[in-house]
């Protein structure tokens, strides 16, 4: 079973958004993680880098294939998981928690807006499946 | 789409399933490093029933397959198998396959995305020997590999398993008719099992019942790359020769004519498959550049090894432990080169005992 996590914010490409304050704490969702498989290999922005909403700005990659990272809400890089970069297979245990990838200063709350709410999110995949 | 006898069996223990070659097939069940690792430390189960079986009858038979194939097919005993090749008179491999004799009929293993291709071929010249194909779409091949594999099957046998590898016998397994082969695409000690349609989810859920872990296609690819065995469609494409592929041996030209003997005899022995290993995770795909060297042909996590690794073509005099730079999107990651396979066979031989 998929599991959704509640109150967060999802885009089309699988990826989820937690806001704090003004911040955005971006991860996959466990759909994509299931749908990945065994995880290897993440390429992530570095701090300071500056992104813009739907830029490609990483790679995750399984054994199986390999899937861009879009950044779902523009911002700047304040702080990147080391720990999944080091272990990637955090983020199929622990998608939406310790599998956490970036951390943004949102440039532009308004964005939100684009994402999908949880309920729509799981329209979304269960569309999919 | 087609499917195989066990798609319920696979559906029900929650494989994610892909399209390979028309064919609905299972990638994984719980995951492809554990399923990897199941069959490096213990046995794995894999259904291969999607591979092409024809039987070759006919007192022309063996005249037939040696101007059909590479290796001499005379040298068989009965019960025994060999690894070959189909060319075309250009050279270009139509497809790899196994050949087993059995008592007066031959038995060929064919990929399955060359299986439509593969009749065809053999069809087309038959007329000239006294030969009658049939194709087995009524059989199935369990594979079951792994060092714990023999004391899973041997117990379950009528028979004293005598045989040794590339070898076949008839026997009853749990009261099922079977042939079972001592081959294997994973690396590890292990056996093909030959079952029919009604018989086979019985062996299926028996293999799973006694410990095997199923395995899907996903790790079926990581282990054999890790063995450092061709693929069509990877290794082998083009006018590849077994010579490059390391599998020379293969061929014998001294056994009488046969299609391809022409091109091999002239082809030169300049070009040989390497490993390359890796320091970040990277994982060099099929198609990624080796900077100077070639591309590579098949790329993956070793879950072994726990790096990447790929396999690529290129000159036969480079020396082993070289460092090379392959490029994935863009950016050049260091690799080594090394002689293959990856992982020695029967690395688990202790537990085979």
């Amino acid at each position: 079973m998929t599991l959704i996590a509640p109150n967060l914010f999802y885009s089309d490409e699988h990826e989820w958004v937690r806001v704090e304050g003004n911040n955005a704490i971006i991860g996959i969702t466990d759909y994509a993680q299931d749908a990945l498989g065994d995880i290897v290999f993440i390429e992530l922005p570095v701090i300071g880098d500056d992104c813009t909403q739907m830029d490609q700005v990483g790679v995750i990659e399984s054994v199986k294939t390999v899937s861009n990272l879009y950044i779902p809400v523009s911002g700047r890089v304040v702080e990147v998981n080391e720990a999944v970069l080091e272990n990637p297979s955090i983020v199929n245990s622990s998608p939406y928690d310790e599998g956490w990838l970036l951390k943004l200063d949102i440039y532009e709350p308004a964005e939100l807006e684009d994402l999908k709410s949880s309920e729509e999110y799981e329209e979304l995949i269960s569309e999919e499946e | 789409m087609n499917q195989t006898t066990l798609h319920a069996e696979h559906k029900a223990l929650g494989a994610k399933m892909v399209d390979f070659a028309d064919w609905s097939m299972p990638v994984s069940y719980k995951g492809i490093i554990e399923e990897h690792n199941a069959v490096r430390q213990r046995a794995g189960l894999f259904d291969v029933s999607h591979m092409g079986i024809i039987d070759v009858e006919g007192t022309q038979s063996l005249q037939y397959l040696q101007y059909l194939t590479v290796n001499d097919v005379s040298r068989l005993e009965p019960f025994q198998s060999q690894y070959t090749m189909m060319l075309d008179e250009k050279g270009r491999v139509l497809d790899d396959m196994i050949i087993t004799r059995l008592g007066a009929r031959y038995r060929l293993v064919v990929n399955c995305s060359n299986k439509d291709k593969i009749i065809a071929w053999m069809q087309l010249h038959k007329n000239n020997f006294s030969v009658h194909l049939t194709i087995h779409d009524d059989l199935n091949i369990l594979a079951l590999q792994g060092p714990a594999a023999k004391s899973m099957l041997e117990p379950l046998l009528d028979t004293l398993w005598v045989g040794g590898s590339f070898n076949v016998m008839y026997a009853k397994l749990a009261g099922v008719d079977v042939l079972v082969s001592r081959t294997g695409y994973t690396g590890e000690f292990g056996y093909e099992v030959f079952v029919h349609d009604d018989d086979v989810v019985k062996l299926w859920r028996l293999f799973i019942e006694k410990g095997a872990a199923p395995v899907g296609l996903g790790a079926r690819d990581t282990l054999r790359i890790e063995a450092g065995l061709p693929l069509y469609g990877h290794e082998i494409y083009g006018l590849v020769t077994p010579f490059d592929l390391g599998y020379g041996w293969i061929v014998k030209l001294d056994k009488g004519d046969f299609i391809g003997k022409a091109f091999l005899s002239r082809s030169s022995h300049t070009r040989k498959l390497f490993g390359i290993v890796l320091e970040e995770k990277v994982i060099p795909r099929q198609g990624t550049e080796v900077l100077h060297y070639g591309v590579v042909t098949s790329g993956t996590f070793s879950p072994s090894l726990g790096k990447s690794i790929a396999m690529f073509m290129t000159q036969r005099d480079i020396p082993n432990d070289r460092h090379v730079s392959v490029k994935v999107r863009d950016k050049a990651y260091d690799a080594t080169i090394i002689k293959l396979p990856f992982i020695k066979k029967g690395i688990n031989k202790d537990a085979t005992v």
